[in-house]
């Protein structure tokens, strides 16, 4: 008998807080989520709510002063959140390869690039000989579209280019061939030409490796080329995830549907009225919907009683009780209240 | 013009490449008030051509003229006040934060340095530009590594900011942020430039916003200009053949859409001597012929402020652009 495939990660109600001055602050409040072998799932949101937090997670890895307070974070069954520090180097780079949102920081600024990545090669054991390291790395570096890959492999960090830096950790964390790839925001400094051939190169290992990825960005457009589901987070939580297709076509939720609009308006973007109005406000959260305060739609009863994914359709999950109110294709910009 | 730039810095920073330095011939002036646009692939020179202007790397050959003044010079031989007045916004904010200090002592510095306040009002000073880049007073108190990525980005534009300078020097400051807070700052950065006159030499991918906030653009190639012009002028017809395949790849905000396939190779330059006399001719959909690769192609003027750098003249680049 065949089930479903098992999933690759595992995040069940994840809760991550933050040491701020004299108290615990919450940042990550209840994620669940996973991700199925060759499959690319997105993360969306604003700046702050959390992505990066959550990305860290699934490394079993959590920023100083900060601390998992529940949960678990399941890789091919075994909890990270609860694996000796040994076992988790040893899947680290290996099993799980990682894209920082700073690439800089993923660099020892000491060593020439090349070095790098055929060192984290050997140590994982992925290459038998030098040569077959060197030869895999510089491989890759042309698949970056890294200009002559052999001089790049020869320089260090700070004599390449901020994309060019880039490019280097995406082939540092793709070197062993990973089983789970979490990149959080890869492509932001690359230029559209050179993100496209990123993408695809994403895609082409995806399809050859069964590689699963886990894709923060704050751009829908990007995630909506490379992802099989999206996940959109506000202030820590969850508020919808559906397929991309589903998402575009019938977003539920009313701050997706504000990032949509958005994303629709870039082309002829004024950047004078940002179609979601107002910012993320750690703290002013009020104790019901998160969204509240800047929500279109919302009604005192927003305010009061806190929302959860709830099934809306098939694989698509809205945080929003309001959400069969809401006529289908309404601009959130224009005042919808009922 | 009271403040221009004019300059053409050679920087043959680049060790293993001696045949080629990063940038080359490149010149450009900013008027006051005015937002210049740097854009160009990966690799292309742009950061390098902001570090030079902000003296943090020696050109080797050119000069830099800020209100009327040679300043070609490094930073630690520039008067206070030039130090003050040109600021730059590094691309990756982490390397420019000091990991040590709290956020009131990373802006309040420049608060104190370039204008001697301190206490009470330095604070306040602090809290005010937190509060611009939209981000809580109450973040002053932290450190570096308790800020995400986009509340980092948001920092670096604060500390600039709080010198209260006359030209920004701005590399890919939005790239980390979401539209809404993108939004929020391009307004904040049109304010200042409307109350202060402030010129912005703007580095940035993403052509939606330089559309929005340039007035003029430049266009760069493996560290030579292609193209110059105003905002509406580099944006239509005609293109140099550069800024066409770098408009046509611009993503499909739309699900399910194939990603581009005949996307060029990057910066691919194979031979080391081999550089031909158009740096684009190698990926060049348009080259005329061998002449591309042998004579360097002049600037032809399109209009009195935009001129293309190729050996088709605007007119037929016009034409052939029209379909
Ligand atoms: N030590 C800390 N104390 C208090 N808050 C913290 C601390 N460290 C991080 N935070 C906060 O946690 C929130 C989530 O950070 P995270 O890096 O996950 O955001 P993000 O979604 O990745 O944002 P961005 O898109 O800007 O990178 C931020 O608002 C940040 O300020
Ligand atoms: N210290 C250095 N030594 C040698 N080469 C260098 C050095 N610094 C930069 N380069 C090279 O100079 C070229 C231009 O780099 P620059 O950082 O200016 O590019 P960029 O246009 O800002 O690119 P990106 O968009 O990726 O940030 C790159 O090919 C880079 O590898
Ligand atoms: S629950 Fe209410 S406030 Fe929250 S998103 Fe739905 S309508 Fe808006
Ligand atoms: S000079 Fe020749 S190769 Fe260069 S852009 Fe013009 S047509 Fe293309
Ligand atoms: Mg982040
Ligand atoms: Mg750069």
């Amino acid at each position: 008998m065949r089930g479903p495939p098992a999933p690759v990660i595992d995040v069940d109600s994840l809760i991550v807080d933050f040491w701020d001055r004299r108290r615990w602050t919450n940042v990550v409040h209840g994620v669940s989520f996973h991700i199925f072998p060759g499959e690319t799932l997105g993360m969306a949101g604003e700046s702050g709510c959390g992505k990066s937090t959550t990305a860290y997670a699934l490394l079993g890895y959590h920023r100083p002063m900060s601390r998992f307070n529940g949960g678990a974070v399941r890789f091919l069954g075994r909890d990270l959140l609860r694996l000796p520090a040994r076992e988790l180097q040893k899947i680290r780079g290996a099993e799980i390869g990682f894209v920082p949102q700073n690439p800089a920081t993923a660099l020892n600024p000491s060593m020439p690039v090349g070095h790098q990545v055929m060192e984290s090669l050997e140590a994982h054991g992925a290459c038998a000989t030098r040569r077959e390291a060197e030869d895999r790395c510089l491989g890759l570096f042309a698949d970056m579209g890294l200009p002559r890959p052999k001089v790049v492999a020869g320089r260090y960090p700070h004599q390449l280019s901020g994309g060019q830096q880039q490019r280097v950790v995406l082939a540092m964390a793709l070197a062993c061939h990973p089983t789970l790839l979490v990149l959080d925001e890869p492509t932001t400094g690359l230029d559209v030409t050179t993100q496209a051939r990123i993408l695809s190169l994403l895609a082409r290992l995806r399809a050859r490796y069964g590689m699963a990825m886990f894709y923060v960005s704050h751009n829908l457009g990007v995630l909506a080329q490379v992802c099989n589901r999206i996940t959109v987070m506000y202030a820590g939580e969850l508020i919808e995830v559906a397929s991309t297709a589903e998402l575009f076509r019938n977003p539920g939720h009313p701050y997706t549907r504000g990032l949509i609009a958005s994303l629709q308006q870039v082309s002829g973007f004024v950047g004078t009225q940002p179609l979601l109005r107002g910012l993320l406000r750690r703290d002013a959260l009020p104790l019901g919907c998160r969204f509240a305060p800047r929500c279109e739609y919302s009604q005192p009863g927003c305010f009061t009683s806190p929302q959860s994914l709830a099934t809306v359709g098939d694989g698509h999950e809205v945080a929003c009780w309001r959400w069969p109110d809401i006529p289908a294709g309404t601009d959130p910009a224009d005042k919808g209240t009922v | 013009m009271p403040r221009g730039y004019p300059e053409r810095p050679q920087t043959g920073e680049s060790d293993q490449l001696p045949a080629k330095p990063a940038v080359r011939g490149v010149s450009f002036s900013i008027s006051p008030g005015e937002t210049l646009a740097l854009v160009g692939e990966s690799g292309s020179g742009k950061s390098t051509i902001v570090r030079a202007i902000a003296g943090l790397l020696a050109p080797t050959r050119g000069r830099l003229v800020f209100d009327g003044q040679d300043i070609t010079l490094p930073v630690e031989r520039r008067t206070k006040e030039l130090r003050r007045q040109i600021q730059l916004i590094l691309q990756n904010p982490d390397a420019s934060l000091n990991p040590r200090h709290r956020l009131w002592r990373i802006i309040g510095r420049p608060i104190e340095f370039f204008f001697r306040t301190s206490g009470r009002e330095q604070q306040r000073g602090v809290a005010e530009l937190l509060e611009t880049v939209q981000l809580d007073a109450g973040y002053m108190w932290r450190m570096p590594s308790d800020l995400s990525g986009g509340e980092r980005q948001r920092v670096a534009i604060a500390r600039a900011l709080a010198a209260r300078p006359k030209l920004l020097l701005c590399d890919e400051i939005l790239s980390a942020l979401d539209v809404s807070v993108q939004a929020g700052i391009l307004n904040l950065l049109r304010a200042l430039q409307a109350g202060h006159g402030l010129s912005f030499l703007f580095i940035s991918h993403d052509l939606a916003v330089v559309r929005s906030l340039a007035h003029r653009v430049a266009v760069l190639y493996q560290g030579e200009l292609c193209e110059v012009g105003g905002v509406r002028e580099v944006f239509s017809p005609p293109f140099h053949p550069y800024t066409e395949v770098l408009f046509r790849a611009q993503p499909v905000p739309a699900p399910g859409e194939d990603l581009p396939t005949d996307v060029p190779s990057g910066s691919e330059l194979e031979g080391e001597e081999a550089v031909p006399a158009c740096p684009f001719a190698p990926r060049c959909p348009r080259k005329v012929g061998s002449i591309c690769d042998r004579v360097p192609p002049p600037w032809s003027t399109v209009s009195a402020t935009h001129a293309i750098r190729c050996h088709i003249p605007g007119g037929e680049l016009a034409k052939l652009q029209a379909i």
